[in-house]
């Protein structure tokens, strides 16, 4: 049942061009556009004030293209077009008398996981191309002190904390669809908790208190500097909450989306 | 196994404490297999409420539910359903060809053969490459018959399926019900406010009103022995005092209630009373006018 919904929901995100575009095709574009421009203007009219590349350091930057509230807003619409989008188009009636419920809504949730990874990983190659063409420009590179291992530990680390940090707003998007059952509600309620989520944060990217870790984008950020300390950057306040961060974000998840499956294993689909 | 759907105590209401409102009173219905099914009634009857319940969409406040034998409403059943509930709901974004894919997909069928033949039964075949916000409602309608078509359902729950339909597109959805039902032994359940249709093309009807079953049986015996005669004579006052109290004045005639075995006789007194008849008609009651008395309101 389960693959059949997956597969229904990958064949329907990709045959919906312009929104899968917008919602996960966007960043990584916006990664490589922004940073060539920012190259170019910086070598050829600022003048290089950084004369060398890091191209590993882009790519681990890449990774973390998800991780503020304003540049997940792309991802909490690809979310809200996956969750609430048979609410929009009043298409659970159809869908749900040829799959169960669960199934269909794990589809989703895995359909929005398989996206944002790609995702992530064209943000994480746009910047490592950037880091390229800087490297070509200022005909200088440096590379992170850790090897081969500590450098791909590094990456996994970066890939896993914004991974996680999305599946935990994509979890926030799916229950709030579930009980406002609009879009609009599952876009615009989740952006600004997550901008309430900043804001009340902010002390918390000073380390200190492990309490902070219980705000997604601090336990996103020690498990991304746990990342960076693999790749030899001794620059890593946070980087102790990366296991309390795991923790946490892992709890998020899972009483999120358990409560949005429950929801909606007992809706009434009287109207969508 | 001859049930379709089987209903005990079925109800439905929504909301809680005072401002409950029942959709659905406690409703015992069987449907059997094998033929066109009816489901009429007002706005707010419960059609669609009995419909959402029966596929699982709403879970019932009391009583239960067995749809084709199974009273675990999940998808193993359901597959072998198909259904049409209210407006069609459709991916404005995908083709009719993308739209039967999906749906394939979500029903674990890999026949692409099937869906393009279920295009070409709908009458979509020519426009399977448009996207389904270009559609006018008559195509979307088709279209989502086409989905509820695509597994060969045992079952076809149609709600309202003439809905935006030309009156080609009704008298091929007619053809269609029919020949499902005739042909291959598909069981349809719909609801219709087109009660002319549903008089040509359902074999049992149940009325509902106010969440209530207020009539239920075969369609011919709904509106037999409910006929009259329709007389047209000169003189009409010296036919109107034979007929007495059995007749009413309608038109330039005289309807008279009376069994359609009695009719030879009361012809040939009005005969025999030296009364010329030009027009002695067999007006068979129609579904619309049972309903309506059904209702309250009628004559």
């Amino acid at each position: 049942m389960i693959a059949n919904a997956l597969g229904a929901e990958l064949y329907k995100l990709s045959r919906n061009t312009w929104s899968l575009f917008w919602a996960f095709g966007f960043m990584p574009v916006f990664a490589l556009a922004s940073g060539l421009l920012e190259q170019a203007y910086t070598h050829f009219t600022a003048g290089d004030l950084i004369p060398y590349a890091s191209p590993l350091w882009e790519s681990f930057s890449g990774f973390a293209t998800f991780s503020v509230s304003i540049f997940q807003i792309c991802g909490i619409a690809g979310a809200a077009i996956i969750f609430a989008g048979e609410y929009r188009w009043e298409t659970w009636r159809a869908m749900l008398t040829r799959n169960d419920r669960l199934p269909v809504m794990l589809a989703k949730l895995l359909t929005f996981a398989l996206a944002i990874t790609v995702s992530l990983v064209l943000c994480a190659l746009a910047r490592f191309i950037v880091g390229l063409v800087d490297a070509a420009l200022t005909h200088d590179a440096s590379w992170p002190r850790a090897d081969a291992g500590g450098i791909a530990l590094g990456h996994l680390l970066a890939f896993t904390a914004t991974f996680m940090q999305m599946m935990v707003t994509a979890s926030f998007v799916m229950l709030v669809s579930v009980i406002t059952r609009t879009m609009t509600a599952g876009i615009v309620a989740t952006l600004l908790v997550l901008f309430a989520c900043e804001i009340a944060s902010i002390r918390g990217n000073a380390g200190g208190d492990p309490i902070w870790v219980l705000f997604p984008n601090i336990a996103a950020e020690g498990i991304r500097q746990a990342g960076r300390a693999t790749m030899g950057d001794p620059d890593t306040l946070l980087s102790a909450f990366a296991m309390p961060g795991a923790a946490a974000l892992v709890m998020w998840f899972v009483l999120l989306t358990t409560a949005a499956l429950t929801l909606f294993l007992r809706q009434d689909l009287s109207r969508e | 196994m001859t049930v379709a759907l089987e209903t005990f105590g079925l109800g439905k209401s929504y909301g809680r404490g005072a401002r409950a409102v029942a959709a659905l009173g406690a409703l015992d219905l069987s449907i059997p297999k094998g033929l066109v099914y009816g489901v009429l009634g007002p706005n707010g009857a419960g059609k669609s409420t009995l419909l959402r319940l029966a596929l699982g969409l709403v879970r019932p406040s009391r009583g239960g539910v067995r749809l084709l034998g199974e009273s675990q409403i999940d998808a193993r059943v359901l597959r072998r359903v198909g259904a049409m509930i209210e407006a069609p709901s459709l991916y404005p974004f995908l083709t009719a060809r993308q739209t039967m894919r999906t749906f394939a997909h979500l029903s674990g069928l890999d026949d692409p053969a099937r869906e393009e033949a279920v295009l070409e039964r709908v009458g979509l075949a020519g426009a399977a490459d448009r996207k389904a916000r270009t559609y006018s409602m008559g195509m979307r309608q088709r279209l989502a018959l086409g989905a509820a078509l695509l597994t060969r359902p045992e079952l076809l729950i149609l709600d309202e399926p003439t809905n935006g339909l030309d009156p080609a597109g009704i008298h091929e959805m007619r053809t269609l019900v029919r020949t499902l039902v005739d042909r291959e032994g598909v069981t349809i359940i719909l609801s219709s406010h087109l009660l002319d249709e549903v008089q040509k093309v359902c074999d049992r009807v149940a009325i509902l009103n106010h969440g209530q079953l207020v009539a239920e049986g075969r369609v011919s015996d709904l509106v037999s022995g409910q006929g009259g005669l329709f007389i047209r004579a000169t003189p009409l006052a010296k036919a109107a005092a034979i007929i007495g109290g059995r007749g009413r004045p309608e038109g330039d005639g005289i309807v008279v209630t009376i069994k359609e075995d009695e009719v030879p006789a009361l012809i040939h007194e009005l005969a025999a009373a030296g009364i010329d008849i030009f027009e002695a008609r067999w007006m068979t009651q129609s579904l619309e006018r049972v309903f309506m008395s059904t209702m309250g309101d009628g004559p």
